[in-house]
């Protein structure tokens, strides 16, 4: 829950593309279970797509974070610095860390959904 | 709130803008004709759009390294008590261009996987078989 507030705005998104992977995901699997190979790779090419959206903007949001904390660093007081810098860090790596947790996961399952229909090579087993 | 990020980013922020504004309208023209095309072009043009998606982000992290490497020779010059807080405000400015680069890659490499499934699924064994 601490994840969540800490990522912000985008880690909010980073969720929702990481739910509409899982989607894909379970749809994916009906499709293997249905032997349909063609839907199956085309939804495991869309779970690797909201994988991929979920990563990319888990890393904008930990830019972005850095680049607040940055921000508020430069004009603190000298002191502080450290402390603001770990503080801002931490929080700016919430979002990355909900996007990696989302998105790594969805492209490693919809790559090895994929390869294993490739390596099958047919569509009704 | 977009004129500071330009501000910020400097002049790299043109050809990230420019390339991801002709990237997004690209990705959908190319999902669609990917989609209605055989099975071989979806594959390419699935492949340009995953590696041209990619190259806003890898061009925002080169502006950043590079704006980071102007700011430090510039340091080098200045009072040494004012170097920490010169370093976090270029810090900050620089990431504009990665942040710009990651969220102008977001649609393309989206695009470029949904068409990467589109095209796989229309190879010749699969599509006979389904």
């Amino acid at each position: 829950m601490e994840l969540i507030r800490n990522a912000g705005p985008p880690g909010l998104l980073v969720i929702a593309l990481g739910l509409g992977g899982v989607v894909m995901l379970v749809l994916t699997g009906a499709m293997v279970a249905a032997s349909r190979a063609q839907r199956t790779l085309l939804f495991a090419g869309l779970v690797m797509a909201f994988g991929s959206a979920a990563l990319l903007v888990g890393a904008a949001g930990r830019t972005s974070g850095r680049m607040n904390t940055f921000n508020a660093v430069a004009y603190a007081d000298p002191s502080q610095r450290d402390e603001l810098i770990a503080r801002g860090f931490e929080e700016a790596n919430a979002s990355l860390y909900l996007g990696a947790g989302f998105g790594l996961p969805l492209l490693l399952l919809g790559a090895a959904t994929t390869a294993l229909q490739l390596s099958r090579g047919g569509g009704r087993q | 709130m977009m004129v500071q990020m330009f501000q910020e980013g400097g002049w790299w922020m043109y050809p990230i803008t420019l390339l991801g504004c002709a990237l997004v309208p690209l990705s959908i023209v190319l999902v669609i004709l990917g989609a209605a095309s055989k099975q071989r072009n979806a594959l390419m043009m699935s492949l340009i759009l995953l590696v041209a998606g990619l190259t806003p982000a890898m061009l925002g992290a080169v502006a950043q390294m590079l704006s980071m490497r102007s700011a430090e020779e510039a340091i080098v010059h200045v009072n040494p008590a004012d170097a920490a807080t010169i370093r976090a405000a270029a810090m900050s400015e620089s990431l504009t261009t990665v942040l710009f680069g990651l969220s102008s890659s977001v649609i393309p490499v989206f695009c470029g996987f949904v068409l990467l499934g589109i095209g796989l699924g229309r190879l010749p064994r699969f599509e006979e078989q389904a």
